[in-house]
């Protein structure tokens, strides 16, 4: 079972393999792909910006492979914030010098946005060994050109997610809008499925990046609609809606986002097949759409308000207002015709035919 | 009894009712589709969003051969709204706000339904390109992004309607303004000569002169 | 004579720490501990639906998240004056006591074990000296080390059959939650648990005793002030109050704790504050250059005092024995995580029994609205310390939202009253072996 091709991978990587367990195939298969290579296979640098590191915390539930496979037999998971020892300058400099020493090889992951406004000086990462504050922003121009591949974990990366709320203070933007050199392959969700980011390693290393969709995402974990395969699609094909948590029925009354975002969720599941959003009569927050948060939210609510210069309305709102004003305009127009005597009995005709 | 003028011909009257049934389809299903129970129209999401889809595909179909028609009937030089038309908009504002009793003069259309019946082959087309846009959400993906995301669409999509709402109530309410005559005239294609597609003030001799100089 | 170390980043914390800290021959005489980038949904949330702030705010933080979401639903059900179901009650508490107890592992396996021990095995080119367990025993922690992470899916495992999904659970809405487990849930739950409690008694006591066996000085290193605090945690609803009682200990004197008095300062930190001074309502602006500004945490004191929060402080305003054991040297760097270990046994023991006592036919959530005006503070205690936040609503939307976390507390800047935070308190005096690579400031800084 040590050689798997692209195709039977591709297969693994679909929702129903991931519960039967990937880690017997692909293990002994990615470590024979860097036996292989010659320099063994890419350290990873994986970098948090404006964050909650909650994707790296979602990382670690990976279980086919779990972590001890992941870090000691797949990945070469040279320097994480969370991981790696050392502190202060020496944390930078070693970060420097793995990126030197590994310059066109290394994969650097993104978690977390990138705080534009004050020139970066909104998030400052460490300090060099000269004494100088590195900002996020000079951090990813010093080290990104010499990225082999570049990946954005998590919605924030990806979009800039919550970070770029608005008003977005911050500044902050997803990784793609920073960085021109290198095509970025976003792996968006908040935080996203820990298969998601090590399939789309795993990918990466054995077959190079994977096909990507218009957002940037790996096709084979964002092909789909949530709500196309949503186990409670038949309530929504039937009409049969939930209209407080905890009652049967599709939730799109409770402000479910499935419709619009996509992701393997409602066949993969989360945490080890354990549950997801919807299971526990949770709407969909629609966390790996490029419009989360500003235009899913509300999160309970079946639509996002309009906001325009001065005003604040829903669609419906506006819609049924217009409904309205028409009615009323037509109906007063209707008088007029009656009260200038356009419409109505005729009174010289009734006089005629008697 | 009047002569009768042929005023509308058989193939724009029967694409008339097949885009007017379209419309309606789409509207209703539409507004289901949107909020089910504010419009219990339909049974369920499956009936309704199944007509949505057949009628989206028929009104496109009904608005194109409708553009054909009206280029090889020649009839477009009547229904094309031009620049010039904006002249005529004044008498008929006039009119509406009863601040003239005349009908304002025009051709066989007013200023006033020409832009209609355009701007319903505009509105027809962006809300083609909305609801596709929505219909293919993965394959249309680039598209959706570029115009602002699936939620924008969808509610660009639900304003549309609504103005397709408001102004074909305009049109039914005029029609019927227009009294039996104007309603019969899409149905049978035959119009009495001498009456007024729109309703005049009870001042008959006024009536009479206006006709006169209609025709 | 006097030495300046700066350490940027400390990381493999709740968030990256710049510290700097002023050295005497060889001790350290003064210190400054703050975080260096801005993290604030206050602007974000102004002007939204309120029952969003449980999925916004719980993004403040990947560990701490449950706390996040408890204290945001909390403070709109005080603002309306409901109260939850028993049944969400218990949930609520189940899934915080797993986020604790998750916390706590990540914190000893993630933060604390790689200084005395280097992880990953092999890896430690940054060549940390002080390093007194070798050759079997710290295989032995390296293994476990691994075996942490199997553990702390297994957690997370448990809490998304509750809620949804984690990190980020999906299931604590305003007025209750959203979905009450089932039988089979609770036979899985149950399963899982009697893992993480092999785990806990087994590995994780293995491990901390051979840290406390071979750094026994570090029982006498990195005291606090010695003021404690708790927001209280873990009420059923019934007359026997909470698990652990919203306390504070003030320089040895107990006070009972009323959110009342706890407070915002801003002096040491890059926000100015708009007004009303001090209050937790205040409204904050950010001053990246503000001068006297060093970090980008709100402080928090309660009483004018700056106190140390988290499972030291929970176990000695609950009085635990094994902690009160200790004595002076339960204030410092392995007493602290020793307190994590206590609280992960209590609580593994408590959340068999709520599970327990879940009714399976009884409601779980409130049909109820959030009141159009109002203005509440909800708290609950996280495996780092607790969380507060303070919600305004006007006009059906939020009007303010300030949110203070475990950071607020033990890394309070320095208050307006010149005091030092908790963490900046336990530097202080802290001896300095090798300047180059200060292993006591880390060991120090990260026990917390």
């Amino acid at each position: 079972m040590a050689n798997i091709d692209r195709r039977q991978f591709l297969k693994l990587c679909t929702a129903s393999a991931a519960a039967v367990g990937l880690s017997q195939l692909w293990v002994p298969a990615i470590g024979e792909a860097y036996r292989k290579a010659a320099g063994g296979n890419p350290p990873i640098i994986w970098i948090q910006g404006s964050a909650c590191n909650g994707c790296s915390t979602s990382l670690v539930n990976t279980v086919h492979p779990d972590m001890r496979e992941l870090l000691s037999e797949i990945i070469d998971l040279s320097f994480h914030p969370g991981l790696s020892s050392g502190a202060g300058n020496l944390f930078i400099d070693g970060l420097y010098r793995i990126a030197t020493e590994n310059k066109g090889k290394f994969i650097l992951v993104v978690e977390g946005a990138i705080p534009l406004a004050h020139k970066g000086a909104l998030n400052t990462i460490g300090e060099d060994s000269s004494g100088k504050a590195v900002t996020l922003i000079d951090l990813l121009k010093n080290i990104s050109g010499s990225a082999r591949f570049i990946i954005a974990v998590g919605s924030c990366a990806s979009f800039g997610g919550i970070s770029a709320a608005e008003p977005n203070y911050a500044e902050c933007v997803g990784l793609e809008k920073f960085i021109e050199v290198n095509k970025v392959i976003n792996i968006p969700g908040c935080p996203p499925h820990p298969d998601w980011i090590v399939g789309t390693l795993a990918h990466l290393l054995l077959y190079g990046p994977p096909v990507l969709d218009d957002y940037g995402r790996p096709k084979m974990f964002y092909g789909g609609l949530i709500h196309n395969n949503c186990p409670r699609r038949q309530y929504f094909d039937n009409s049969i809606f939930a209209k407080n948590f905890g009652e049967d029925g599709c939730l799109l009354y409770l402000g479910c986002k499935g419709p619009l975002a996509h992701g393997d969720c409602p066949t993969r599941l989360w945490n080890s097949t354990s549950s997801w959003c919807v299971d526990v009569n949770a709407p969909c927050i629609g966390c790996t759409d490029p419009s989360f948060p500003d235009l899913t939210m509300p999160f309970y609510k079946r639509m996002p308000e309009i906001k325009g210069p001065g005003i604040t309305s829903t669609a419906d709102a506006i819609g049924i207002g217009l409904g309205v004003a028409t009615a009323a305009g037509l109906g007063a127009h209707l008088a007029g015709n009656y009260f200038t005597g356009r419409i109505g009995p005729r009174k010289h005709k009734e006089e005629e035919d008697v | 009894m009047a002569r009768e003028l042929y005023y509308h011909t058989l193939p724009a009257r029967i694409l008339h009712w097949i885009n007017a049934a379209n419309i309606g389809l789409l509207t209703t299903t539409g507004l289901y589709i949107r909020d089910p129970y504010h419009f219990p129209l339909f049974a369920n999401m499956d009936i309704a969003r199944k007509i949505h889809f057949i009628a989206m595909y028929l009104i496109i179909y009904g608005i194109v051969i409708r553009i054909y028609y009206s280029w090889v009937s020649k009839d477009y030089r009547e229904l094309l709204f031009r620049f010039r038309d904006f002249k005529g908009f004044p008498a008929l504002i006039r009119y509406y706000l009863f601040v003239s009793k005349t009908t304002p003069e025009s051709g066989k259309y007013n200023a006033g339904q020409k832009l209609l019946y355009n701007a319903w082959a505009v509105l027809v087309f962006l809300q083609a390109v909305t609801g596709f846009s929505l219909y293919f959400p993965d394959a249309l993906a680039g598209f959706v992004r570029a115009l602002g995301g699936p939620v924008v669409l969808r509610q660009f999509h639900f304003i549309l309607t609504w103005v397709f709402i408001v102004t074909v109530a305009l049109h039914i309410y005029l029609s019927f303004l227009g009294g039996w005559s104007v309603i019969k005239s899409m149905i049978t294609g035959y119009f009495p000569e001498g009456e007024s597609m729109q309703p005049v003030s009870e001042d008959v001799e006024e009536v009479a002169e206006h006709c006169m100089k209609w025709h | 004579m006097a030495e300046r170390i700066t350490i940027h980043p400390l990381n493999r914390g709740l968030r990256p720490l710049r510290l700097e800290v002023e050295a005497e021959s060889g001790r350290i005489t003064s210190a400054r501990a703050g975080t260096t980038y801005y993290w604030d949904f206050e602007k974000t949330l102004r002007g939204k639906d309120p029952l969003d702030a449980v999925q916004i705010t719980q993004r403040t933080n990947g560990l701490d998240f449950v706390a996040h979401t408890t204290a945001s639903v909390r403070a709109l059900e005080e603002m309306a004056g409901v109260k939850p179901p028993q049944n969400s009650v218990l949930c609520r508490n189940i899934l915080l006591g797993l986020d604790i107890i998750y916390g706590h592992i990540t914190h000893f396996y993630q933060t604390v074990v790689p200084d005395y021990v280097p992880f990953p095995p092999g890896g430690s080119s940054y060549g940390l000296p002080d390093l007194r367990i070798n050759g079997e025993p710290a295989a032995k922690i390296q293994k476990n080390i691994w075996a942490s992470f199997a553990a702390r899916e297994l957690i997370h495992r448990t809490m998304a059959v509750i809620g949804g999904k984690v990190p980020h659970i999906c299931n604590v809405v305003y007025g209750g939650i959203t979905y009450l487990v089932n039988s089979p849930d609770i036979l899985k739950i149950q399963a899982i648990l009697k893992d993480i409690s092999r785990f806990i008694t087994g590995e994780y006591a293995d491990d901390l005793g051979t840290l406390e066996n071979n750094y026994r000085d570090y029982f006498n290193i990195g005291a606090g002030a010695g003021n404690f605090l708790s927001t209280g945690e873990f009420t059923t609803g019934g007359p026997a109050g909470s698990l652990i009682p919203a306390r504070a200990l003030i320089g040895n004197k107990t006070v009972e704790v009323d959110k009342e008095m706890i407070s915002m300062d801003c002096t040491g930190s890059k926000y100015k504050s708009l007004g009303p001074e001090g209050s937790l309502a205040a409204e904050l602006e950010p001053v990246p250059d503000k001068p006297g500004g060093y970090s980008w945490v709100k402080g928090a004191v309660f009483a004018g005092t700056t106190c140390e929060v988290g499972a030291l402080a929970r176990m000695t305003v609950s009085g635990n024995p094994a902690i009160m054991g200790l004595g002076e040297t339960a204030v410092s760097v392995l007493g602290r995580s020793r307190a994590r270990f206590e609280e992960c046994q209590i609580l593994i023991a408590r959340i068999n029994g709520w599970l327990a006592q879940l009714l399976p036919d009884e409601e779980y959530a409130l049909k109820s609205y959030v009141p159009e005006e109002g203005e509440a503070v909800g708290t609950a205690e996280a495996s780092h310390g607790p969380v507060v936040h303070y919600v305004s609503v006007k006009n059906n939307k939020i009007h303010r939202y300030n949110v203070f976390d475990a950071f607020s507390w033990n890394l309070c800047p320095l208050t307006a009253n010149r005091k030092n935070g908790p963490v900046e308190h336990a530097l202080t005096g802290v001896a300095i072996a090798i300047p180059e690579s200060p292993v006591e400031i880390y060991r120090v800084a990260r026990s917390f």
